[in-house]
């Protein structure tokens, strides 16, 4: 990081290389909308490049700060959602399958992308740092500034959802 | 060490949060969770639930970020500034002062300059360029030799200085054959 504060290209290009996309999953995750993800890993990185000069060794894990500031930034435009509900808002999920009753691959992708999608931020967040971003959960707690019991309990209530709503898609695809 | 009393219930709940991969499992907990799956059947029910959702959610694999986004973002990074030559304040102070008044000097200098060799001419002396003389008028100035005999027709015949077509007709000398000039003492 401070070879990224004094100007380093290689050192910043690294940076990119490790970290853009697991910053761009995460956000995808979070906002379900690949292109709004890429807005927020932008602004991250933005921030990055200011902070870097000042960065201090040890005082937090870079991981935990880039998906602590991704996070804020998402929020931010989840709250902006909430004032334009009928301009920005996902699709709401259809979890019903086709009429010949078989999905294919494809479409099971885009139901669980639509599932998720539906949960509610904070149980998608939760899902996102813990089950895709691979987070131990005292990190992911850190990162949501809660406790590591209402992680959990975060993270059950979006499983059991999932299930639930997949369930149509699940016994189609074990056919399948 | 094993969390002693691991129940079913709290298995659950712990499934329902991390899923069936044991490396996703809070390390407090991982011991004890799978003591009870060696010997619960259900709750290798409950594992193989979990599982089952985890392939799921596995289809929800997020698009790779576009090529142009590492670019736009790497455009963004900071440069390395350049690091001026460590002069110490006072002595760097004096070295400024030092060109400014070189500078200075330099064109003090420029702006007054006599040039030597530029030679200055007298009226009386520009007034004679005109009768400027060289060998060769030494020359022809010979009493045995007649200028307009021996130089070649006065003419322009070269078409680049805008003259007329030649006229090679011979002429009469305008001061005859045998005209002389007068010798200036």
């Amino acid at each position: 990081m401070l070879r990224v504060g004094r100007g380093d290209g290689e050192a910043c290009r690294l940076l990119v290389e490790r970290h853009l996309g697991r910053v761009v999953a995460f956000a995808s995750r979070v906002l379900g909308s690949p292109s709004e993800a890429e807005d927020v890993a932008q602004d991250v990185f933005a921030r990055v490049w200011t902070s870097a000069a000042s960065w201090r060794p040890g005082s937090a894990r870079l991981t935990t700060w880039l998906h602590r500031v991704a996070l804020n930034l998402c929020l931010d435009r989840l709250a902006r959602r909430r004032e334009a509900p009928l301009e920005t808002a996902p699709e709401p999920a259809d979890p019903r399958p086709t009429p010949a009753g078989r999905l294919e691959e494809a479409e099971v992708t885009r139901v669980v992308h639509r599932e998720i999608a539906a949960l509610p931020e904070r149980q998608r967040t939760a899902l996102a740092l813990c089950h895709y971003q691979g987070m131990r959960n005292d990190e992911a707690a850190e990162i949501m500034d809660i406790t590591v019991e209402a992680l959990e309990s975060l993270l059950a209530r979006a499983r059991r959802t999932l299930r639930e709503r997949l369930r149509p898609v699940a016994s189609d695809l074990l056919e399948s | 060490m094993p969390r002693e009393g691991m129940t079913l219930d709290r298995l659950a709940l712990l499934l329902d949060a991390y899923g069936a991969r044991p490396e996703r499992w809070p390390d407090a907990e991982r011991e004890a969770m799978q003591a009870l799956l060696e010997r619960s059947a259900e709750a290798r029910i409950r594992l193989d639930e979990a599982a089952a959702l985890d392939l799921l959610l596995e289809h929800a694999a997020p698009a790779p970020p576009s090529a142009a986004l590492a670019e736009r973002i790497l455009a963004g990074r900071p440069r390395a500034k350049l690091v001026p030559f460590p002069v110490p304040p006072r002595r760097r102070a004096r070295l400024v002062a030092a060109i400014g008044l070189a500078a200075a000097a330099s064109l003090a200098a420029w702006l007054v300059r006599r040039p030597a060799e530029y030679p200055r001419l007298e009226p009386a002396a520009l007034a004679q360029l005109g009768e400027y003389q060289t060998p060769t008028d030494a020359l022809l100035s010979a009493a045995d030799l007649d200028a307009d005999d021996t130089m070649p027709e006065f003419g322009c015949d070269d078409p680049d200085v805008d003259c007329d077509e030649p006229d090679l007709s011979p002429r009469p000398s305008s001061m005859g054959p045998t005209a002389r000039k007068e010798i200036p003492a």
